[in-house]
């Protein structure tokens, strides 16, 4: 009797199953429109919330993940030599989508020249020659706008935001001589589940670092995410890939980094040339260079390491010269708790206004962020009509599924105001 | 819930039309299938929403078949139907749940149930599909550890879960008092969770069963946990094993829990220990269930070390002490395989000259083969290569060969990395490519290196797993094997 029982009752499951998939990811091809040939590493991205992208591989192919909270999203697919493409996701089906791009017209004097293996070293040592020339070596400021959030890829668990000012020397200075004032800080209720047993691990884990002597970065995520910018003083004095005495990109023959031209944009006078590299052959296209020809700055950047687990990606604007950063985004593995499969992510994003380089205030030492002051279990003072008149957040507002996600308990003025000082 | 029997309802209907239309069918089958009903239990997903978080979750089921031996059943592959069914003759079986955020639920189930799953706050959450019953006995450990402490996981989890954390990381992180004080937290939660079984048990919350099980896998817990030593960081096994073998732990005979009990010991034994454990045991009399749960593990360690002769000898020993004949093929299973497939490894020797395995073995035919298999990103393996290249050269005149096998992903810069560690000799280096169209290298799983294997002058794999080459175990091999 049980056994036809559940039988039926498997059937009845399994239409169930075919009929009621949430989307939370969405597969198929992008392909050329012209000759319907495969689109080798186009990247998608939600319109609204680009840190939510994937990659499509050598064959066009692609699966992008995405918080199901934004089933109303647009996708943009973009690649080099290809317009820009926008699709609502609710026009897309789960599986099987074919993305046509339509070629870009180039004109007849710019003619593309694939570089070759050695032309590609060539111009990564040359950048990373070029970064005490290209980058900032005097006291300047920056405003900028600090947002992190984190999600689990269900929802959305904490948000934290900061108007900051950034106050650099040089980037030929170590990181710990630049100093960030906090403007203002406000930050949402932790949703996430935290173990306090994982609190413990992570605190041994530090104390034990700490007492070898090893140059720790600071707990303070504001200003981690600012000297993560890969061209500081840290980096280009250390041995790894921006260093001047690292491996530049290179690998050694045990451990080799293999490289990958993925093309070239041409914007005003200037030649940017895209370069992927990866420890793996082929580069899939997710850690990349972009090299400006005329002066060999690198002006944009992402290195992504494990399968996408922890990224950083930084893009810089030329001001008079010298490139500054105008956006630094870090995405990490949030380790909360025992839970590190399922990717819970913090997202950091850093926006800077142009920067500030005569008639400077400087920030005074007690004004300034403890480097190890540790955010979320401080209080701030809020001040609800700072953020009402910023500008920078109005440039860069929160999306309104995150904001739903958010609230599902409490609006996030409430909880503003319970996570602030009295 | 209500729902539920709704759905129920309708599918008895449903079920009362099939069996009509059916009636006419050949009865014998439907004989058959009660009697399937009866031995069998089945779990089934409640919904799209529940299949997908076991995916998401890559949750694992676990549970000891019949012949003891364990079955995991993972979520994570597209094939994943939306029902799981156990076959077993036993009474009651107990079933394992773990998932990615290291959560960890026993379910203590009986013969004939039929179970929903459904996912309740981000857990599983099991309820019977054919018995009326309180949530208890189902999800009795998840209960357990939200009333008692308030969170997904018991105290004796979070001292395992940073127990292992400590060992595993590289350098010494100073855990001893906090491991100290989550041991002495968790002891007194075995305490609490035997009066919160008491007192359930009084409400008749679930069936005497279904206390004794969760009651003796308690006292083995705290048995377990006292073997461990948040000072010196190691667990006394013979603390341990003591445990196993004195106390009276007949609810939990074949049950997940004591299988990995057993596992435990013996990794963590020395292989003499092991051995004598075993001769022990057997001088004693009848092997019990417990007994035979160690010597299977012990047979599992044992045998990848060995030549296949080797292998053959002391599994003729030990065939009549185990369980039964299923675990011997199991044992067997991976020296058959190995020696029914064919090598076919494609090979690339130095510039770029290729060739592959079988034509490498039929090249050397008459001389013993040690194939030290290695890659670029293996530091023990280059560290080994001077002893491999001193033993060539010993054992050069006696017949025996030492080949340099990479299995890098990272061929194209083999050779450099070869000429580097003065390994590159003409007819003795080789790197395997199109790594993953080889079958061979498959079954011979090469993710673990360093790792040397044996041919004989016929070309036949003879150990799959051979001693290093800078140990007295490897020179005392190949005097053996040579004299004959």
């Amino acid at each position: 009797m049980n056994f036809f029982c559940t039988t039926i009752f498997f059937l009845c499951v399994q239409v169930a199953l075919a009929q009621n998939q949430q989307t939370n990811n969405i597969s198929g091809f992008v392909t050329d429109k012209e000759d319907s040939s495969p689109v080798q590493f186009a990247y998608l991205y939600l319109k609204n919330y680009p840190d939510f992208s994937a990659l499509a591989d050598e064959r066009g192919e692609f699966k992008f993940f995405f918080p199901s909270q934004f089933g109303d999203e647009i996708v943009v697919i973009s690649s080099i030599g290809f317009q820009k493409l926008e699709v609502p996701i609710s026009s897309l089906s789960k599986t099987g989508n074919t993305l046509k791009l339509q070629r870009q017209l180039l004109s007849l004097n710019e003619v593309t020249v694939m570089p070759e293996d050695h032309s590609m070293e060539e111009m990564i040592s040359k950048a990373i020659d070029n970064i005490p020339n290209n980058y900032p070596d005097k006291r300047h400021q920056l405003r900028g706008f600090y947002r992190k959030v984190s999600t689990n890829y269900e929802e959305f668990t904490k948000l934290v935001e900061a108007a900051v000012v950034v106050e650099d020397i040089s980037y030929l200075k170590e990181g710990s001589a630049l100093r960030v004032k906090l403007e203002s800080l406000r930050q949402s209720d932790e949703l996430g589940e935290v173990d306090s047993t994982m609190t413990i691990l992570k605190q041994r884990i530090r104390e034990q670092i700490k007492s070898t002597g090893s140059a720790l970065g600071p707990s303070n995520e504001i200003i981690g995410t600012y000297q993560h910018n890969g061209f500081r003083g840290d980096a280009y004095n250390s041995k790894t890939w921006f260093g001047k005495d690292g491996d530049r990109f290179m690998g050694i023959p045990e451990l080799p980094t293999y490289h990958k031209f993925m093309g070239e944009e041409i914007i005003g006078k200037d030649t940017i040339h895209q370069i992927a590299f990866s420890t793996k052959d082929p580069p899939n296209g997710s850690s990349y260079l972009k090299i400006n020809s005329r002066n060999h700055a690198v002006v944009e950047y992402q290195i992504s390491w494990l399968s996408g687990e922890y990224q950083t990606f930084a893009k810089f604007r030329e001001v008079d010269g010298v490139y500054y950063p105008e956006m630094i985004r870090n995405k990490e593995l949030r380790l909360i708790n025992r839970d590190v499969g399922t990717h819970q992510m913090d997202i950091s994003t850093f926006w800077f206004d142009l920067p500030k380089t005569e008639d400077i205030k400087k920030i005074r030492a007690k004004d300034a962020l403890d480097r190890d002051e540790e955010v979320e279990s401080n209080d701030y003072e809020l001040d609800s009509s700072f953020w009402k008149a910023y500008d920078l957040i109005n440039k860069h507002p929160l999306d309104s599924a995150i904001i739903r996600s958010l609230e599902k308990n409490k609006s996030l003025e409430q909880q503003f105001k319970r996570n602030a000082k009295d | 819930m209500r729902k539920i029997e709704i759905k129920v309802y309708l599918i008895c209907f449903f079920l009362g039309f099939i069996a009509l239309c059916s009636c006419s069918s050949d009865e014998k089958s439907e004989v058959q299938n009660a009697d399937e009903a009866i031995s069998q239990i089945v779990l089934v997903f409640e919904d799209s929403v529940a299949s997908r978080f076991f995916k998401q979750r890559k949750s694992v089921f676990k549970y000891m078949d019949d012949n003891q031996l364990p079955v995991e059943i993972a979520f994570n592959s597209k094939e994943a139907g939306s029902e799981i069914v156990l076959k077993t003759t036993r009474e009651f079986l107990d079933l394992v749940y773990r998932d990615n955020s290291q959560v960890e639920f026993t379910y203590f189930l009986q013969k004939g149930d039929s179970v929903l799953i459904l996912v309740k706050d981000k857990k599983p959450w099991l309820t019977s599909i054919n018995k009326d019953n309180s949530s208890y006995p189902y999800n009795l450990e998840l209960l357990r550890n939200t009333e008692l402490f308030g969170k997904p996981h018991s105290k004796v989890q979070d001292f395992y879960f940073l127990w292992n954390e400590t060992k595993a990381f590289p350098f010494e992180l100073g855990m001893n008092d906090d491991l100290k004080q989550i041991k002495d937290e968790a002891i007194q939660g075995f305490e609490r969770e035997l009066c919160w079984l008491d007192s359930l048990a009084n409400t008749n919350s679930f069936s005497e069963e279904i206390k004794a099980f969760y009651t003796s896998k308690n006292r083995m817990a705290q048995k377990k946990l006292e073997a461990y030593d948040p000072e010196s960081l190691d667990i006394n096994t013979q603390m341990a094993l003591n445990s196993i073998l004195q106390t009276d732990n007949s609810p939990l005979a074949n049950s997940v829990y004591l299988d990995e009990f057993s596992e435990l010991i013996i990794t963590n034994q020395t292989e003499g220990e092991s051995e004598a454990l075993i001769d022990s045991l057997i001088a004693r009399g009848e092997l019990n269930s417990n007994d035979k749960s160690l010597l299977l593990h012990y047979l599992q360690k044992e045998i990848p070390n060995l030549s296949f002769i080797e292998a053959d000898e002391v599994l003729e020993r030990y065939e009549a002490k185990l369980a039964n004949p299923a675990q011997m093929v199991q044992l067997n299973s991976s020296n058959k395989a190995l020696q029914a497939i064919e090598s076919d490894i494609e090979l690339m020797g130095l510039q770029k000259s290729y060739s592959n395995f079988e034509e490498l073995l039929d090249q050397k035919k008459g001389k013993f083969l040690y194939v030290d298999l290695w890659a670029a990103w293996c530091i023990p393996c280059i560290k080994a290569f001077p002893a491999s290249l001193a033993l060539n050269e010993a054992y050069k005149s006696k017949g025996v060969e030492v080949i340099f096998l990479s299995v890098d992903d990272n061929y194209k810069f083999w050779e450099e990395v070869a000429i580097k560690y003065d390994i590159a000799i003409p007819e003795l280096s080789f790197v395997a490519i199109k790594k993953e169209e080889s079958e061979y290298l498959k079954a011979l799983d090469v993710a673990l290196i360093p790792r040397y294997l044996i041919f004989d002058p016929e070309g036949k794999l003879i150990h799959p797993n051979a001693p290093r080459p800078d140990t007295e175990e490897i020179k005392l091999y190949f005097n053996s094997i040579l004299k004959d």
